[in-house]
């Protein structure tokens, strides 16, 4: 059985750094899947990663409920791709979707680089504040209050930016064709 | 098979299983995390030293100094050169860590618990108390920060967020609350 979360933190608290290494491998992916999606750039993205990361060990004692560590750590990546993002810009957005077609070649066909190039370039389209809370709804398959929790914002604006979102979103791809 | 993405109902589902496709972060993240955390932990009154500078603290301040304080409401950067004391009351830099420290204050008469929240603490709105001055009506608190540019907030109860009156708001609204910007200069 995993241990969780709150066992691995108190563990980490009580002196055992390495074990800080099961909650890196434990949250890397989905992170990194979200700094991406949110910065549209593989090499912020990785910057953003591991200063978070870093930042959360640091903080670990600020960790108020170990077994919502997850959560917490959400939190600090979400603030912390703000503040790249609006800091850098959205640079070579375009550039990634080639990159991850690339790195995911196998297993896109030829017209599924188009259809994702399209829905990066729609995300691409959307203010920040409405592509990070469609991020975190549809992608992250979070609910309100976690997001609200995670992001400081009312629940009834993230619904307000959410809906704009997808409004957004089926403008921009209404018609799209893949195969 | 082609086929049109016109289902309105559809679509999003479709774009938001596209956008959950794993992607590819680099192998060599976690050792890097990892030789990261191994360096936070070297041993030495240098490294116990700067961590504690690095912890944000609330610092009582002398009534002379509290007047000075509510003059400006505002946010103040001392520029302390090393080995020079300071007064009882107030805080104590080295120039050798890097950082230098700064002063966050608010005036807010009636306020239960003030925190300044930004970049700098990860946006915990629990990590870093002001103190209300012997008169009540301003809360301060002082920093260490890196050189850099911090955006930041004041929340007051836990149910308001407040700009610094006397900073510049920053441009972006991403935060969902008004915000402000301090730039820390490099030594």
């Amino acid at each position: 059985m995993n241990v969780t979360d709150g066992e691995v933190v108190r563990r980490v608290l009580g002196g055992d750094a390495e074990a800080y290494a099961v909650l890196v491998a434990r949250y890397r992916d989905r992170l990194g899947r979200y700094a991406i999606r949110m910065l549209g750039n593989v090499q912020d993205s990785e910057e953003v990663l591991q200063d978070t990361f870093l930042r959360a060990y640091r903080s670990l004692r600020n960790c108020h409920d170990p077994e919502l560590f997850g959560r917490w750590l959400f939190k600090i990546l979400v603030n912390r791709c703000r503040t790249v993002g609006a800091t850098r810009g959205r640079r070579e957005r375009l550039f990634v979707g080639d990159e991850v077609a690339l790195q995911n070649a196998a297993n896109y066909p030829v017209d599924g680089y188009v259809w994702r190039e399209e829905i990066e370039r729609a995300l691409n389209e959307l203010p920040s504040e409405q592509r990070e809370a469609f991020l975190l709804k549809h992608v992250e398959d979070l609910r309100y209050e976690e997001i609200a929790e995670i992001t400081g914002v009312g629940i009834s604006a993230l619904k307000m930016r959410v809906n704009r979102a997808c409004a957004r979103m089926r403008g921009l791809l209404d018609g799209v064709y893949r195969e | 098979m082609v086929f049109t993405v016109n289902d309105r109902s559809n679509l999003i589902d479709d774009v938001a299983h596209e956008l959950r496709r794993p992607v590819r972060i680099d192998p060599a993240l976690d050792v890097r995390v990892m030789e990261s955390v191994s360096r936070e932990l070297r041993p030495g009154l240098a490294a116990t030293l700067l961590r504690w500078l690095a912890t944000p603290k609330p610092v009582r301040l002398s009534p002379a100094v509290t007047a000075a304080v509510a003059a400006s409401i505002a946010l103040a950067i001392w520029m302390l050169p090393a080995g020079i004391s300071r007064p009882a009351g107030e805080v104590a830099s080295s120039a050798a860590s890097g950082f230098r420290l700064v002063e966050f204050s608010l005036k807010v008469p009636e306020a239960s618990v003030v925190t300044v929240v930004g970049d700098f603490n990860d946006w915990d709105s629990a990590a870093t108390p002001l103190e209300p001055s012997s008169a009540g009506d301003i809360w301060v608190v002082t920093v260490p920060l890196d050189p850099g540019r911090y955006q930041y907030t004041f929340l007051v109860d836990g149910a308001q967020w407040v700009a610094d009156p006397g900073a510049p708001r920053a441009l972006q609204s991403d935060f969902g609350w008004p915000s402000s910007v301090i730039t820390v200069p490099e030594i």
